[in-house]
């Protein structure tokens, strides 16, 4: 049975403090078509329907954070990627009768409902985001410096970059509304397989011009 | 020595792996870009971009069809152009650490959907307005003091 001496006892309390910081600056992602995997600590929020006008998920990373997967690259200060899906109008969705259209005030989207929806949450250790397929916008912003290859960024940045990248799918109509200091309030809609005017929405123009 | 060859011979097939898959695929997409520093980056198509200060730049890619693939006439010319777009964006900028920094409004029809909305009366009520919205409004954007407006609408077939 060996003594476990108070010097011991302070070399692991040493270690642990200086694991601390290194365990709330560093983490890593790994990106694939279905579901993003972050591990380490991560700030993050989302909206949904019918609170939200899209499915929305944003992320935060503080420190040193790298990825992998889709998009590779590393990152050392803040670095924040939103990814926005839209809510799918097309004929064949089986929700799509349920969906009423909304007109794009600022009341509504800066409403109090609204309001409560944008608090930040917190995961320690790993969060696994899903990905829907028919996401057709990501934003990403980095604080620091950034070395990125991939489909969302291929670069080399030191100081500030916000990039946005909007991918609407063949066959469609795609329509979105982003605001960068309220993302989680984006609207997004999508008509997909149009392939002629038969097949356009009924009330599309009223939908377009309210 | 044959570590320090080990490890970047492993970084370099890191690196390689990453820029095989960045930014080559053949799809439809716009993108903005708003940079304050150091910023060497590229998108697919595109030549390096390298920018030192603030430089804010809205990039449209669109696939075209490869010679091989084009429809081509009696004449031997190729009648297939590019892939067919209808859209129309508004990109508003500022100072990125006010309340809005960015405010984007994207529609677009693509491929087929772009050819049907087209020809059909609402889509080209909807785009005559944006157009003429735009004819009214560029002259007294470009003369003001940020924020600044980007507005644009238009189609390729």
């Amino acid at each position: 049975m060996q003594h476990v001496t108070r010097a011991d006892r302070r070399l692991l309390g040493t270690a642990l403090v200086a694991l601390c910081p290194m365990w709330a600056l560093t983490g890593c992602a790994w990106r694939s078509m279905t579901a993003d995997h972050y591990f380490g600590p991560v700030l993050f929020r989302s909206s949904a329907p019918p609170s939200g006008r899209a499915y929305v998920n944003q992320v935060m990373r503080i420190g040193v954070s790298g990825e992998a997967g889709t998009n590779w690259g590393v990152t050392f200060g803040v670095s924040e990627r939103t990814m926005v899906a839209p809510e799918d109008f097309s004929a064949g969705n089986p929700h799509q009768n349920a969906k009423t259209f909304r007109p794009e005030t600022p009341s509504v989207r800066h409403g109090a409902a609204a309001e409560h929806t944008e608090q930040w949450h917190f995961s320690p250790f790993y969060l696994r985001v899903e990905r829907p397929q028919n996401a057709f916008f990501i934003a990403r912003t980095t604080y620091g410096a950034e070395l990125g290859a991939g489909d969302e960024a291929c670069a080399l940045t030191a100081g500030f970059a916000r990039r946005t990248l909007f991918t609407p799918p063949d066959n469609s109509i795609s329509q979105i509304h982003f605001e960068a200091a309220h993302p989680l309030q984006a609207s997004a809609r999508i008509w997909r397989d149009i392939k002629s005017t038969d097949l356009l929405p009924t009330h599309l123009g009223e939908e377009l011009m309210p | 020595m044959k570590a320090y060859a080990i490890a970047t011979l492993r970084i370099g097939s890191v690196l390689a792996l990453a820029l095989t898959h960045s930014g080559c695929a053949n799809v439809l997409g716009f993108g903005t870009a708003t940079k304050f520093g150091l910023d060497i980056s590229q998108r697919a198509d595109q030549t390096v971009d390298v920018s030192l200060g603030y430089d804010r730049a809205e990039i449209a890619s669109i696939p075209a069809p490869k010679n091989n693939n084009a429809t081509l006439d009696e004449n031997g010319k190729s009648v297939s152009d590019t892939y067919s777009v209808l859209g129309s964006f508004k990109v508003t900028y500022d100072n990125p650490f006010t309340d809005e920094p960015l405010v984007l409004h994207q529609l677009f029809a693509t491929g087929a959907a772009a050819r049907a909305a087209a020809r059909d009366s609402r889509m080209q009520a909807y785009f005559g307005t944006e157009a003429h919205e735009i004819a009214v409004n560029q002259p007294a954007a470009a003369n003001s003091t940020p924020p600044q407006t980007i507005q644009s609408t238009g189609g390729t077939k």
